[in-house]
C-alpha cells in the first residue's frame, strides 16, 4: 500500500515537473500571431493526437496543421491566432497552459477617397477608398454609410458579398446601388435616385478594423456637394496635352475637362507611335490630370493618344456610351467599344 | 417521335460526356488559390472554385466520389460559432461566401473566409466539419481574365484591376462565371468550356437590362443557374437591381451584347442571393433566396410560358410583377443547395440571430 501511495507520489512529481519545464512561445510574422511552439523537454517521443489547442469553453480542437520535432511540438492554426482571445492547451486533457496573443498595433486610418473632389453629379456611381493599412475583409459595408441632414440613407451602396479590394486589402471600391440610379427601374421609381442636385451629403467610414483586429479611432468624413446629372459622355477632344520635348523623358500631362474615374482612366490611356504602342507608365495625379511617363526618352515624331471605349466619368458615363441610354432618343451604340485617339506632335 | 428523337439526341450527349476524360489534365500541386468566392461542382467529384484574387477558376478534385443516395438530415444551430471556434477566431471575423453540395457523395463544402482574408474550404460530413486542404492536390486552372497581363499594372506588377465573382456555375460541359470588376461598371458573364484548354474561346458577354423599354444600362448579375424550358437551355439570372431573367445559352457567345427577357420583378429593398431549380412529380421549380424577402418558389413552366417581357413598354406595373412565385415560410436564406431533386439544404439567419444549417423536407414543393 505504501508502495504504491510513494509511487503516485512520484509520478505526480514526475508530471509536476514535466509541466514546469514546458516552454511555450507564440511565433509571429509581422503583427500576426502564426504558430504556437511548445518544448516538452522531458518528452522526447510527442504524440501530437495528446494535445489539443482550443478556445474557452468550446471543447473543439482548432484546426491546424501540426509539426513535431524530437521534443518540440507546433501548431500552425489555418487562421493565425486572433489577437486578445484566450487560448488554452491541453495534454491527454489536462490543462498545460492558457496564452493571450497580443500586439500593441494602432489601428488604420483612411489616407484618401478617390475622387478626390467634393463635387459629384447627381448619378456619382462609385468611389475607392485608400487605407493607410491593410483592412479586415467581410464587414466593410457594416463600416462605410452616407448622411443627408443628419440622418443615414438606407440602401446607398451595392453591398457585395465579395467585396472589391486590391491585393494588398488597402484600396477598396464601393458601388452606389445601381438600381436606385438607373432612371426607370423599380428601385429608382420607388426609392427615388440616392442623390439630389443642391443637396450636401456626407459619406462616412467609422470603426473599421484591420487584419488583426484595432479599429479605426476617428471616423472619416467626406463630404458631396451634389451638382446637376452627369448626361454627358466624355469627349476626348476637349482633353488638352502638355507636350514634352523631344530627347526627355519628362511626362505627357493629359488634362481632362471633368474629373474622371481613377483606376479606368489609369488602365485605359495608351500612347502610340506610328502603329506601336510607346512602352511607359499612365498614372492619375488628380481627378482631371494624367501622366504619362516614357520608358524612353521621346523622340520627335508624330503620336496618338489612345483611350478605350470604356473609359468612365463619375458617373459611368464612357466614351462610347451613356451609363443608362435613353433608347427614345436613338442614343445606342450597340456595336462595341471602339478606340478614341487623340493626335499630338513632339518636335525636334 | 418528336420525343423518341429528343432521347436520343439526350442519349448521345451523354454518352458523348461519359466518353471524356475530365481529369486528364490535372496536375498535382498548390494552386496557391488566394480567395474562394464561389463553389460549384462537377462531374466525379471536381468542385470548381472561383478565386476573385486571382481572377482563376480552379478544378479540383476532391476525391470524394463515393456515391450515395441517403441523406443526412442535417439541423445544426450557430453554424457560424461552429466555424469560429474550429478556427479559433471570432464569430464577427468569418464569412460563409457559398456553399455547394457534392452530388455524388452529398457531403456539404463551405466557402469560408476569415477577415485577414484567408480562404478556407471546410466539408461538413457525419456530423462533423474538416478542413480540406488546398495544398499538394490534383487540379487544373483557367484564367479569367485574358487580358490581364496587357493590364495596366502596380509597380509590384500586379493588376490594378480586382474583380469579385459573384457566382458560378457548372452545366453540361461548361462553366459559366459572373462578376465585376473595380474598372467599368458591367457585367462579366464568362462561359468557359471544361475540360479548360488552353487559349480558350471565352464567350464574354454583355448582359444589359432594359427598364420599361427606355433605359438601358449593363446589368451585373447577382446569382444564376442554368435549367431547360422548353427543351432548351436557359439561363436563370437576378440581377443586382432585382429583376429576374431569362435568356438562352445559345445567346452565349463571345462579344455578344445579351438582353434577358426579365419575367419578374422580385420587389424593391431586396437583391437575389441564390438560386437552385427543384422538380416534384413533374413539376420544374426555381426556389430563389432574397436579401430582404422570404424564399420564393416559382412555377419554371410559368417562366417558360410567360411569353410577355417586362422591358417592354408597360403601363405602370406593381412592384412585383411578372410570373407569379410562392413565399416559403424561410426568411434570410442566405445560402441555398439541391441535395436530392426533392430536398435542399440552407443556410439561415434566425430572427434571434442563430445561423442555422438544415435540409428541408420536400413538402415546400
Amino acid at each position: 500500500m505504501a508502495i504504491r501511495l510513494l509511487g503516485i507520489l512520484f509520478l505526480l512529481l514526475v508530471q509536476q515537473v514535466a509541466a514546469q519545464d514546458i516552454t511555450h512561445e507564440i511565433v509571429w510574422e509581422g503583427n500576426k500571431a502564426k504558430a504556437l511552439r511548445i518544448v516538452f523537454p522531458n518528452d522526447l517521443n510527442i504524440d501530437a493526437n495528446q494535445i489539443v489547442v482550443e478556445v474557452d469553453g468550446t471543447d473543439r480542437p482548432i484546426f491546424g496543421h501540426v509539426e513535431v520535432k524530437r521534443d518540440t511540438f507546433i501548431l500552425h492554426p489555418m487562421v493565425g491566432f486572433t489577437q486578445g482571445m484566450e487560448y488554452h492547451v491541453f495534454k491527454k486533457k489536462k490543462h498545460l497552459f492558457s496564452f493571450v496573443p497580443k500586439r500593441d498595433i494602432p489601428g488604420p486610418s483612411v489616407l484618401e477617397i478617390f475622387p478626390a473632389t467634393n463635387q459629384v453629379p447627381a448619378n456619382f456611381l462609385k468611389f475607392s477608398v485608400h487605407f493607410d493599412q491593410s483592412i479586415a475583409e467581410g464587414k466593410a459595408y457594416e463600416h462605410i454609410s452616407l448622411w443627408h441632414n443628419g440622418e443615414q440613407v438606407p440602401s446607398a451602396f451595392m453591398e457585395m458579398q465579395t467585396e472589391l479590394w486590391n491585393a494588398d486589402q488597402t484600396l477598396l471600391t464601393v458601388w452606389f446601388d445601381p438600381g436606385r440610379v438607373k432612371r426607370e427601374l423599380e428601385r429608382n421609381k420607388q426609392l427615388g435616385p440616392i442623390l439630389t442636385a443642391g443637396e450636401t451629403y456626407e459619406i462616412r467610414i467609422t470603426g473599421i478594423a484591420n487584419k488583426t483586429g484595432q479599429t479605426m479611432e476617428e471616423p472619416f468624413i467626406k463630404t458631396l456637394d451634389v451638382q446637376q446629372r452627369d448626361e454627358q459622355k466624355p469627349n476626348i477632344n476637349k482633353w488638352r496635352l502638355e507636350v514634352p520635348d523631344s530627347a526627355s523623358t519628362e511626362p505627357l500631362i493629359v488634362i481632362f475637362n471633368e474629373p474622371l474615374d481613377r483606376m479606368v482612366a489609369q488602365n485605359m490611356i495608351s500612347i502610340g507611335m506610328e502603329g506601336k504602342p510607346v512602352k511607359g507608365t499612365a498614372k492619375m495625379i488628380s481627378d482631371t490630370k494624367l501622366t504619362f511617363t516614357p520608358k524612353e526618352r521621346w523622340k520627335a515624331g508624330n503620336y496618338q493618344l489612345i483611350a478605350e471605349g470604356e473609359l468612365e466619368d463619375l458617373a459611368g458615363n464612357n466614351l462610347s456610351r451613356l451609363f443608362d441610354t435613353d433608347l427614345q432618343k436613338n442614343e445606342i451604340d450597340n456595336e462595341g467599344f471602339t478606340l478614341y485617339t487623340l493626335p499630338f506632335e513632339i518636335n525636334k | 417521335m418528336k420525343k423518341l428523337l429528343i432521347l436520343l439526341v439526350v442519349c448521345t450527349a451523354h454518352m458523348a460526356m461519359a466518353d471524356v476524360n475530365w481529369k486528364a489534365d490535372f496536375v498535382m500541386g498548390d494552386p496557391s488559390i488566394k480567395s474562394i468566392n464561389a463553389l460549384s461542382f462537377g462531374p466525379e467529384g471536381i468542385l470548381f472554385i472561383g478565386d476573385s484574387k486571382n481572377a482563376m477558376i480552379y478544378a479540383i478534385d476532391t476525391k470524394d466520389m463515393a456515391s450515395s443516395e441517403e441523406i443526412e438530415e442535417i439541423n445544426v444551430d450557430h453554424f457560424d460559432q461552429l466555424v469560429a471556434d474550429q478556427l479559433g477566431a471570432k464569430v464577427s471575423d468569418i464569412t460563409i461566401l457559398d456553399m455547394a453540395v457534392n452530388p455524388a457523395s452529398k457531403h456539404l463544402y463551405f466557402a469560408v473566409q476569415h477577415s485577414d482574408g484567408t480562404p478556407l474550404l471546410l466539408k461538413w460530413q457525419e456530423g462533423g466539419l474538416t478542413p480540406v486542404s488546398l495544398q499538394n492536390i490534383s487540379y487544373s486552372s483557367q484564367m479569367l481574365d485574358k487580358a490581364v497581363a496587357e493590364d495596366a499594372q502596380d509597380r509590384r506588377g500586379r493588376s490594378l484591376r480586382m474583380w469579385a465573382i459573384s457566382d458560378l456555375q457548372y452545366a453540361n460541359g461548361k462553366v459559366m462565371v459572373t462578376g465585376l470588376s473595380n474598372q467599368e461598371f458591367g457585367s462579366t458573364f464568362r462561359s468557359i468550356p471544361f475540360p479548360f484548354k488552353k487559349n480558350t474561346d471565352m464567350a464574354s458577354l454583355e448582359i444589359f437590362h432594359a427598364a420599361h423599354g427606355r433605359y438601358e444600362t449593363d446589368s451585373p448579375i447577382k446569382t444564376f443557374t442554368s435549367t431547360q424550358l422548353n427543351g432548351q437551355e436557359f439561363i436563370v439570372a437576378g440581377y443586382t437591381c432585382t429583376p429576374l431573367v431569362v435568356f438562352p445559352e445559345t445567346d452565349l457567345q463571345s462579344g455578344k451584347h445579351v438582353k434577358g427577357r426579365t419575367v419578374a420583378e422580385l420587389g424593391n429593398w431586396n437583391t437575389p442571393l441564390d438560386m437552385i431549380t427543384m422538380a416534384k412529380d413533374g413539376k420544374n421549380y426555381l426556389l430563389l433566396a432574397n436579401s430582404n424577402r422570404a424564399l420564393m418558389k416559382i412555377d419554371l413552366n410559368e417562366v417558360a410560358n410567360f411569353s410577355g417581357s417586362l422591358t417592354d413598354p408597360v403601363e405602370e406595373r406593381s412592384a412585383t410583377a411578372g410570373v407569379s412565385f410562392i413565399a416559403l415560410p424561410f426568411v434570410n436564406v442566405q445560402q441555398l443547395d439541391k441535395l436530392t431533386d426533392d430536398t435542399f439544404v440552407m443556410l439561415q439567419r434566425k430572427v434571434d440571430g442563430n445561423l442555422q444549417l438544415y435540409t428541408s423536407s420536400n413538402r415546400w414543393l
